[in-house]
């Protein structure tokens, strides 16, 4: 008998200390998980941010305040671990089973003791009334309950998934990122360059320029098709200005385009790049292997016609096959417009205008966190979205006990507790005639 | 002494009408010492640091302490959602006791800030007129503020200002009335809700910029960018004045919702219907005085902010500029593209007006956004206001736009320099390495065609 008892009360104390770890677990999860943390931390950095907005390029010196000083390392990874314990402990919640007691169903966010002659005068009658009402009853302690909505918490836990591995991927991206960047055109100089230690051919340029483009403003013109295929250590693939593509262990993207020029005068060639687009922007030259004269030269797209429509009226412009206007800079009068093709300038200088090609300026980029970046950037946008679904979804909790020989019923929401308690007032009025 | 009398007066009575109702509230009526004391270190301090030099040489820029004011009543406001959200439910039951520890700093932010600027704007009225009249008239103005406020003290709990307030509205609706009242607007040309929308549109620009470079795709001027939609929408001025609004509003509608999510009363237990009544009545009611100064918080900060939106995006039209011949390029009009009044880039409207005979020629130049400028007369080749309303004539800026004072008709910048409708009528000129050229008989000659133009007019 005694050695049953010591057994029982070791059993006791091991099952005590056992709940106290897990209790003990449990708050420094919560403290970690909290949002009241969450709030702390983000108004922790904002006060930095208000700091530093006094200064020059507040936002830059924030991003290397977070990214590369010991304090701004710890705020920032604070926040992510908070963002991940908090989905945790929300998980661990939802999946605990508590054990349902007159007192839990009485802090639900409304309860009432069901009278003697309410026809519910237990739990099998109660489980029964459950079901007509649409909650599923299952047992739980001494009573029965039944949950709607549980999956609730997942738009929460995108979003913060997301959010956090957005934040985790920026900052190894901020430190592990390589960047270069180089020109390249097809046909002409430079024919290739080497952009972090790899050589790049330029092989085709493609650019989906308009033969007759009319230039109503800024937002009129937009490139949808510019690509370039390019060589990389004797692989062959495809780049664009969309998204950048993996090759080669870097990602490549196109970030600019315009036109390169030669320009030949006594068997030398210049090779100018043009940046004149939109149209009515201009690109400054000197050419000094070819005119001696110091001067800078202005290239600006000449208009192929003028046409109007009703009210619109604009100029049109061959993209594709483009002349330019050139004016030396400072002499009026002085413009000469070239026509694609080979042409001498002027009679007096007999510098010859090849046929202009494309360049394109590549990015190349090497950093192991872009695709958790890209994979962070949607799932928290995924979270967003799903966060105004949160709105009508969420956590409905219905749990009745025995109390006294009679029906104790609770009910609890997560969201719209008014509308909750009414609803749950008005479910069991009849029961009080 | 009439411009030093005013500002000071209307300060103290702002400032005197926050002290009644703080410490009209009961809680804090018992501790309104610690509330008066806070008040008055801040006046001295504030004032200090305008007079004694060893605090003045360590003391921000205006532009600076402006920022820290508008940080302080940004605080107060969000100090009583902070109070709600540790106290519960907004209403009966909820936590009325005020925080001791925020009372003196609260009594120190009252008039701090104003001390500081009205005693900068008596210097500077005392430098250029009779100091002594500055400082007597400053004196006489803060009398008839503060003053009153002595003899009612006694009475405040009269007010039963704890129906209506608890801890929480009430650092809303003192947030909410510092947002507006805030300042010394002789000195202080601004708007909180201008500076935080301005500072949130600097932000978000920011951010999204950084995440597309971090996805390395970054918008180009012509190049399509995936999500590059998405970026635009969300760097437009729309979206930084919504969280301009989000940011004001947050604290009175979280109150609001707090007061009204309260349900009414379990009345199932009474017996007797007229209790019952009774007992429903009195939750209402004192549900309608909680939420009666959150909400007028509420409004006081709807009619700021309209009063923003408005001026946040004002019609601006620049006075003309008198321009002359060139003494160098004779026969021409040469505008510097960048001066010490400004420079073209900043995507500016500027107007000039030339002289010709009789004739008062007023054209415009603008920077359009692909770097070029445009140029043209201050008039169109329909409008044509009457005598009555040449006010009317010509254009302003709002935004990305010209507007056309006239029939309000938006103009895209990009498209100044193109004849036609509502488009201002062009002038032709050159661009010389800097300057813009213009010459006068281009420019006589466009005006004359344009008065002989038949106008049609549009709208009146």
């Amino acid at each position: 008998m005694s050695e049953c008892t010591r057994q029982q009360r070791t059993s006791k104390r091991r099952a005590r200390i056992s709940r106290m770890k897990e209790f003990r677990g449990i708050r420094v999860l919560g403290h970690a998980a909290s949002p009241w943390t969450t709030a702390g931390l983000c108004l922790a950095l904002s006060a930095v941010y208000i700091g530093m907005s006094f200064g020059e390029a507040p936002y830059e010196t924030f991003i290397e305040f977070i990214f590369a000083s010991a304090p701004g390392l710890i705020l920032f990874l604070s926040l992510i671990m908070n963002l991940t314990a908090w989905s945790l402990l929300a998980v661990f919640k939802r999946s605990r089973k508590e054990v349902l007691t007159p007192e839990t169903v009485r802090s639900m966010d409304e309860s009432v003791l069901l009278p003697a002659d309410s026809g519910i005068r237990n739990i099998g009658q109660a489980s029964e009334w459950f079901e007509r009402m649409g909650f599923s009853p299952r047992p739980s302690g001494e009573g029965i309950e039944s949950r709607k909505g549980r999956l609730g918490i997942v738009p929460g836990i995108v979003l913060r998934t997301g959010l956090g591995l957005l934040l985790l991927s920026a900052l190894l991206s901020h430190h592990m990122r390589e960047i270069d960047e180089a020109l390249l055109v097809q046909g002409g100089e430079p024919g290739l360059a080497t952009l972090l230690g790899r050589e790049v051919v330029p092989l085709r340029i493609e650019a989906g320029f308009s033969e007759e483009f009319l230039d109503l403003g800024k937002e009129s013109f937009e490139l949808h098709d510019t690509s370039a295929l390019v060589s990389v250590g004797g692989e062959e693939f495809t780049v664009t200005g969309g998204y950048p593509v993996k090759v080669a262990g870097l990602y490549w993207r196109i970030v600019h385009i315009g036109y390169m020029q030669p320009v030949t005068r006594m068997k030398t060639t210049l090779w100018l790049p043009l940046d004149v687009l939109p149209p009515g922007r201009a690109s400054a030259h000197a050419m000094p292997n070819v005119f001696r004269d110091g001067r800078v030269y202005e290239f600006r797209l000449a208009p192929e016609k003028k046409v109007k429509k009703g009210l619109i009226s604009g100029d049109v412009f061959n993209l594709a096959e483009p002349s330019y206007v050139l004016s030396p800079r400072g002499i009026r009068g002085g413009e000469v417009t070239i026509r694609s093709g080979s042409l001498p300038l002027s009679s007096m200088r007999m510098a010859e205008f090849g046929r202009p090609g494309y360049y394109v300026r590549l990015l190349a980029v090497g950093d192991p966190a872009l695709s958790l970046l890209e994979l962070g950037f949607y799932i928290s946008s995924l979270g967003v979205l799903l966060m105004i679904v949160r709105l009508f979804w969420y956590e409905r909790r219905m749990a009745a006990v025995m109390y006294e020989g009679r029906v104790l019923m609770g009910y609890s929401e997560e969201f719209y507790r008014k509308w909750g308690i009414y609803k749950f007032r008005k479910w069991t009025g009849h029961f009080f005639g | 002494m009439l411009s030093s009398f005013l500002p000071l007066l209307r300060e103290s009575l702002q400032c005197a009408f926050l002290l009644i109702l703080l410490s009209g509230y009961p809680a804090l009526f018992a501790r309104r010492r610690l509330l008066y004391a806070g008040t008055a270190i801040g006046f001295v301090t504030g004032m200090l640091m305008v007079y004694v030099p060893a605090l003045s040489a360590v003391a921000p820029g205006i532009e600076h302490w402006i920022t820290l004011r508008y940080i302080s009543e940004a605080i107060v406001l969000y100090l009583g959602l902070l109070l709600m959200a540790l106290s519960g439910a907004e209403g009966a039951g909820s936590e009325k006791a005020f925080p001791v520890v925020l009372i003196l700093p609260l009594g120190f932010v009252l008039f701090f800030f104003e001390a500081h600027t009205a005693a900068l704007y008596i210097e500077d009225l005392a430098l250029i007129g009779s100091p002594a009249k500055a400082y007597a008239g400053a004196a006489l103005g803060l009398l008839p503020g503060f003053v009153p406020l002595l003899f009612i003290i006694r009475k405040l709990p009269r007010l039963g200002l704890d129906r209506f307030f608890s801890p929480s509205s009430l650092l809303i609706t003192v947030g909410a009335v510092k947002f507006i009242t805030g300042g010394l607007g002789e000195v202080e040309d601004g708007d909180i809700l201008i500076s935080l929308q301005q500072g949130l549109q600097y932000l978000v620009e920011h951010i999204v910029g950084h995440v597309q470079s971090l996805l390395m795709i970054s918008q180009h001027a012509f190049i399509s960018s995936p999500l590059s939609g998405l970026a635009d929408y969300l760097r437009e001025e729309r979206m930084s004045t919504a969280l301009t609004v989000a940011f004001v509003m947050l604290p009175p509608v979280l109150a609001l919702i707090s007061i009204f999510s309260r349900p009414d009363p379990e009345l199932r237990g009474i017996e007797v219907p007229a209790e019952r009544r009774l007992k429903l009545a009195f939750f209402r009611r004192e549900m309608v005085f909680y939420s009666a100064p959150v909400l007028s918080a509420f409004l006081l900060l709807m009619v700021s902010l309209h009063a923003v939106n408005a001026s946040v995006n004002p019609l601006s039209e620049p006075e003309p500029m008198p321009v002359m011949e060139s003494e160098e390029e004779a026969g021409s009009i040469v505008i510097p593209l960048s001066d010490r009044i400004g420079d073209f880039t900043d995507g500016k409207l500027r107007k000039y007006v030339f002289y010709s005979g009789n004739k008062r020629i007023i054209f415009l130049a603008i920077m359009k956004p692909d770097g070029t400028v445009g140029l043209a007369l201050d008039e169109c080749e329909i409008c044509k206001p009457a005598q009555w309303n040449t006010s009317a004539l010509g254009y302003a800026q709002r935004g990305e736009h010209l507007v056309c004072k006239y029939c309000m008709s938006p103009i895209a910048i990009p498209t100044v320099n193109e004849p036609g409708g509502c488009n201002p009528i062009p002038v032709p000129f050159e661009i010389d390495e800097d300057v813009i050229v213009v010459r006068t008989e281009d420019l006589v000659r466009v005006h004359e065609a344009a008065e002989n133009l038949e106008k049609k007019g549009t709208h009146f």
